[in-house]
């Protein structure tokens, strides 16, 4: 059980963004996609949640392919949380997290519907913003909202993209707190494109990181987050080493 | 200061908000009947609210009509059902373009429907150019005609490049325009006669609508408007501002814009192609509306019907009265009166209106 991608290729024109690219995570455990910009972070998050096409491979969520069913259909077992959405109209902030229910919706959401997106705000301490228009919200308490309307459609796989890019210290740890926490209890599988390597180590089960279009490394934090490894793909200097059971990267020089 | 959670939980304060702005919807959506039946007592005869009903009971029994009574049901009541159905019109299909756009400055006037159709109104009129020529019903099938050849070429170039928001309203824009110039180049060869009735018509009135051209227009516009009621859960997806959000929801963007658009477009044309150049309404009625009920399209569709409706019977009935008899377009008056409504509503909201 759990998510396995083989073989993706990916290409924007004549450029390949992913070339073969094949890993598995099980239920229940946190991905984190590392590597710099431009390596098909955002793209490979997007085409395992069918945003993207690939020109080729699999995507199997609990030995269903995702590419193949219908767009309803992937709506109600992957859902995506964007880096940043500008809001262009004013909207509360359960009008939003209801869109989640979308893929389940006749027209009007129903007793249960309205039950889950309720259950949804509440995990994430949303329910006295409730009523509040999200444009009047701080970066924080907005990407919760984003992460609640996820969680309303009641995946099976969670796909975000560098969801502590523009949050403050606080707000980073208790972002991935409660992803990693929403893996464990929801048993799904979560995916996530980050750049803090140290905060991918905190929070994170399996690692991999992309270097020109191909998987580099793939595996535990062991494995993974290697001075070598580093200094390869982001062409850093960096001392890793072990600190309360996690690996921690400093920094030494470019 | 943090609110506290209402005492019957969310759910209940979701169901009692949404029953409030069911209730405001109804009641307003009365009082612009009621409005429009009040209205009709005003003008150059003298008329009562008695002559009203008399005229219409007169009607459905088949009683002979005084002369009150038929200058209220053949020049004032079709000229009311109009207004409103022009408003509702308008101000439904600039919500909904607004809405597939994720663009609070979209509306029927801004992507060049309303200047293409003054474009075709103008051939029409000037050179005689068109299905019957220049008898008033070739003007307003020109009219249509050249509406929709305006959407056929923003939808084509859109579809060409993905149906994205940007590429509908700025091929929108260009096209508009382009029809602007085409227009004037018309206007600037024209003779005098015939420059004098373009130019009245690109103002947009209500002047000598009959029961026949509303019977059409609310045909049209009531298709529409159902059509795009039943899509407003998409609409609601869309809107939320991202294209992979919303296929990530089930929602597929480029299915929405097409039917949404191919709606809004409709409705919009049906209205100018009678009325001539309404641009206001189709911009600032959703806004209102959004303003006062929230961005929910399964309530914002019909509730911008009712502010739209408003805001044309109110300039009309204005336009009508103010330098009697002389009438002032609705086209002028709905800008001077909805700019300052417009105006208040956003002051009054300040940050995140929009």
């Amino acid at each position: 059980m759990g998510l396995s991608v083989e073989g993706f290729t990916f290409s924007y024109g004549k450029k390949t963004v992913l070339r073969e690219v094949s890993f598995e995570v099980p239920s229940g455990c946190v991905l984190g996609l590392l590597g710099p910009n431009g390596t098909g972070k955002t793209t490979l998050l997007k085409a395992v949640g069918a945003l993207h096409r690939p020109e080729s491979g699999r995507c199997l969520l609990d030995g269903e392919d995702l590419l193949s069913m219908s767009t309803a259909a992937r709506a109600k077992r992957a859902a995506y949380v964007p880096q940043s959405t500008h809001a262009p109209f004013p909207a509360r902030v359960i009008d939003i997290v209801m869109l989640g229910r979308m893929p389940f919706l006749r027209y009007s959401p129903t007793r249960q519907d309205k039950e889950i997106a309720a259950g949804a705000l509440s995990r994430l301490g949303l329910d006295v913003l409730a009523f509040r228009d999200v444009g009047a919200l701080s970066g924080g308490e907005r990407q919760r909202v984003l992460i609640a309307r996820a969680l309303a459609q009641q995946p099976k796989l969670l796909l975000l993209d560098e969801p502590t890019s523009s949050l403050d210290l606080k707000n980073q740890l208790q972002t991935m707190g409660l992803v990693r926490d929403l893996a464990r209890e929801e048993k799904l599988t979560a995916v996530i494109s980050i750049h803090d390597l140290n905060l991918a180590a905190l929070f994170c089960d399996r690692f991999l990181m992309l270097k020109e279009a191909q998987v580099f490394a793939f595996g535990g934090a062991e494995e993974v987050l290697t001075s070598a490894n580093i200094k390869s793909v982001y062409g850093v200097e960096a001392e890793v080493r072990q600190f309360r059971g996690r690996m921690q990267v400093s920094l030494t020089g470019a | 200061m943090i609110p506290s959670p209402a005492p019957d939980g969310l759910i209940g304060q979701y169901n009692r908000n949404a029953k409030r702005t069911i209730l405001l919807i109804a009641v307003s959506a009365v009082g612009v009947l009621i409005a429009g039946l009040v209205f009709s007592v005003l003008g150059a005869t003298g008329t009562t609210f008695g002559d009203v009903l008399a005229s219409i009971r007169n009607f459905f029994s088949g009683a002979p009509l005084d002369a009150k009574q038929k200058v209220i049901l053949y020049l004032r009541l079709p000229r009311i059902a109009m207004a409103v159905f022009a408003g509702a019109g308008l101000s439904v299909s600039g919500c909904a373009m607004q809405g597939i756009t994720h663009n609070p400055l979209v509306s029927p006037f801004t992507i060049g429907i309303s200047n293409a159709a003054a474009f075709g109104a103008s051939m029409a009129i000037v050179f005689g150019f068109g299905i019957a020529a220049r008898s008033e019903l070739g003007v307003v099938l020109t009219a249509f005609l050249f509406a929709f050849l305006c959407a056929a070429v923003v939808y084509g170039i859109s579809l060409h490049v993905g149906m994205s928001a940007e590429s509908i309203v700025l091929t929108g824009i260009a096209v508009n325009y382009f029809f602007s110039a085409a227009t004037s180049t018309i206007e600037y060869f024209a003779d005098e006669h015939r420059l004098a009735a373009a130019v009245a018509w690109a103002f947009g009135s209500f002047n000598g609508a009959e029961w026949r051209e509303v019977a059409v227009v609310s045909a049209l516009v009531s298709v529409c408007f159902l059509a795009l009621l039943l899509t407003a859960p998409s609409l609601n997806a869309l809107s939320c501002g991202n294209d992979e959000v919303a296929r990530s929801i089930g929602v597929n963007p480029a299915r929405v814009r097409v039917i949404v658009g191919a709606c809004s477009v409709l409705a919009a044309a049906a209205v100018i192609s009678f009325t001539g150049v309404i641009g206001f309404v189709g911009l600032a009625g959703p806004h209102i509306a959004r303003m006062l009920i929230g961005a929910d399209h399964r309530y914002l569709i019909p509730f911008s019907a009712v502010t739209g409706a408003a805001l044309t019977l109110a300039a009309d009935t204005i336009g009508r009265l103010i330098l009697a008899p002389v009438l002032i377009p609705v086209g002028i008056v709905v800008s001077f009166l909805g700019v300052p409504i417009f105006v208040n509503l956003v002051l009054a909201k300040r940050k995140g209106a929009f």
